[in-house]
């Protein structure tokens, strides 16, 4: 049995849209667990496991994970989802090629300022393999990113514990292209859509950051000055850069929710 | 070996108060184990580890222990320790005697609107132990807090996983005979004490909020009781920040000048 793992909260956008993918496209026997903090307690009956939580993504994703695990035996199948991820093709080919290599399957968002790290937006990995892990979404762990500051993010833990261990794991890569967005709209694989940040409105990736224009440092300005300069170009940067976002995110939502293949071309 | 757990963020007051505290009062050999976080690192002479960390405060509870169970044997113990708590007696003959009758021993907040679960502030558990529920300082699982609305909080996964693995654990409860709040500034079992919202500027808990000001319902006000409640309750809430702040310096103050005189007075 595969467990699909899917934290919506919210809003419940995403609810129909990831569903419906995942009957199309899972061809294996599968179970959803899900919590839907904030969002109208009609939508559980599209999921098979409800559970009520609070907090932060990392520590529901876990939750989830515990339950499942006292329920199901170690040969089982944990797939972790994001709420605004989706499978466009049968993903089990993948898992099981993945599987047979090492016993976790997951995004790495490479093209996050190369983070190193699992992500749930996709991760794929047997009960008894959770178990033995001892599994963990929370950051803590951190590495250098954006302009080389020390950052940390979901899945840096299970990162960290991959490594004290030894084990092994697949990485699924972007496999679509960044001209929309630097992170944002990722096809993984070829199997997994990820829309990103799907839930937060216009929030600026560190993808997105690490483009952010560079101070002027012209010494024709004097420093006040120069930094009231800087502070409004980014500004205006940043809510440039929002506004695009969101627009291509309406876009493509409204795009999806319409059915069909066709939107796939406005992300490939 | 007892490896202490403690993170302390953005703010270096209470290392050598805490580091002094375990000086005297721990009888066994210890390490002590951190991440300071927007902390000068000259302030890691303080420590035996210090790691470099981001985030949130469960996860980085959660990697500290991945790191110390993968150096040290199953045997060990493992003391968490808010970065504002610190043991004001011995805490061996409870860590001892609680260990003899279950795998965890934790301070359970009752006081804060009875809340279930095991917190961090002060734990106690064995690296196997920890490794074998596997421990998980994460919130996610919930229960019903202020006025009856379902939270969550740092230790719910781990109640939650004792639970599901009908595992025992010893709740160490609050033991002030003098309480100058109802949350904050709390000795636990007569052994640790935990200042509370000790980096975090006038954090209020459900405890103080379920003190809060009643509604108010004026007849014929329609809308406009919804913005007077709001108002009182901005009001009342800025009133009880402020206070705690107040509060917490003179406490703090008191705890730096060294000396048991303040302790004297909460129990």
């Amino acid at each position: 049995m595969l467990h699909v793992l899917t934290v919506h909260f919210l809003s419940p956008r995403w609810i129909e849209i990831q569903t419906r993918h995942l009957r199309e496209h899972v061809s294996v026997p599968y179970e959803t667990w899900t919590s839907l903090e904030k969002i109208d307690a009609g939508y559980g009956e599209r999921f098979d496991h409800v559970i009520e939580q609070r907090g932060r993504h990392p520590g529901k994703l876990n939750h989830l994970a515990t339950e499942v695990a006292h329920e199901a035996p170690d040969d089982d199948l944990l797939m972790f989802l994001d709420g605004d991820a989706f499978p466009i093709a049968d993903p089990m080919p993948l898992i099981e090629d993945g599987l047979s290599r090492a016993p976790l399957v997951a995004v790495r968002r490479a093209e996050n300022v190369e983070d190193p790290q699992p992500h749930p937006c996709f991760c794929v990995t047997s009960v008894g393999a959770w178990r033995e892990l001892r599994g963990d979404w929370s950051g803590g762990y951190s590495w250098p990113g954006h302009r080389g500051r020390l950052v940390t993010d979901v899945g840096g833990n299970l990162l960290r514990a991959l490594e004290l261990s030894g084990t092994p794991w697949v990485q699924v890569l972007r496999s679509n292209g960044v001209e929309l967005d630097p992170l944002f709209f990722g096809i993984y694989g070829d199997v997994i859509y990820h829309h990103g940040a799907g839930f937060r409105a216009g929030e600026l990736s560190r993808a997105a950051l690490d483009r952010a224009p560079r101070p002027i440092r012209s010494l024709v300005l004097p420093a006040p000055l120069r930094r009231r300069v800087n502070m409004r170009r980014r500004r205006a940067w940043e809510r440039r850069t929002q506004a695009g976002y969101l627009a291509h995110s309406e876009r493509i939502h409204a795009a999806i929710s319409r059915g069909g293949s066709d939107w796939l071309e406005l992300v490939r | 070996m007892l490896h202490v757990v403690s993170v302390h963020f953005s703010s270096p007051r209470w290392i050598e108060i805490q580091a002094r505290h375990l000086r005297r009062h721990i009888p066994v050999p210890y390490m002590t184990w951190t991440s300071l976080e927007g902390i000068d690192p000259s302030w890691g002479e303080h420590f035996d580890r210090v790691f470099e960390q981001r985030g949130r405060h469960p996860g980085k509870l959660n990697h500290l222990a991945m790191e110390i169970a993968h150096e040290f044997p199953a045997e060990d113990l493992l003391m968490f320790l808010d970065g504002d708590a610190f043991p004001v007696a011995d805490p061996m003959p409870l860590i001892e005697q609680s260990l003899s009758r279950a795998p965890l021993l934790a301070v359970r907040r009752a006081e804060n609107v009875d809340q279930p679960q095991p917190h961090p502030c002060f734990c106690v558990t064995t690296i196997g132990a920890w490794r074998e529920l596997p421990g998980d300082w994460s919130g996610g699982p919930t229960w019903p807090g202020a006025r009856g609305i379902r939270v969550t909080d740092v230790g719910g996964h781990l109640l939650r996983t004792m639970e599901l693995k009908g595992l025992p654990w010893v709740q160490v409860l609050r033991s002030n005979k003098v309480d100058l709040d109802p949350l904050h500034f709390a000795v636990y079992g007569d052994v640790v004490y935990h200042h509370g919202a000790g980096f975090r500027a006038g954090d209020l808990s459900g405890v103080h909020s379920d003190n809060g000001p009643p509604r108010v319902q004026i007849p014929g006000a329609g809308p406009l009781n919804r913005l007077i409640n709001r108002r009182r309750w901005v009001r009342w809430e800025r009133a009880m920040e402020r206070h705690h702040l107040e509060q917490s310096e003179q406490v703090y103050r008191r705890i730096a000048a060294g000396g048991d005189e303040w302790l004297r007075e909460l129990i």
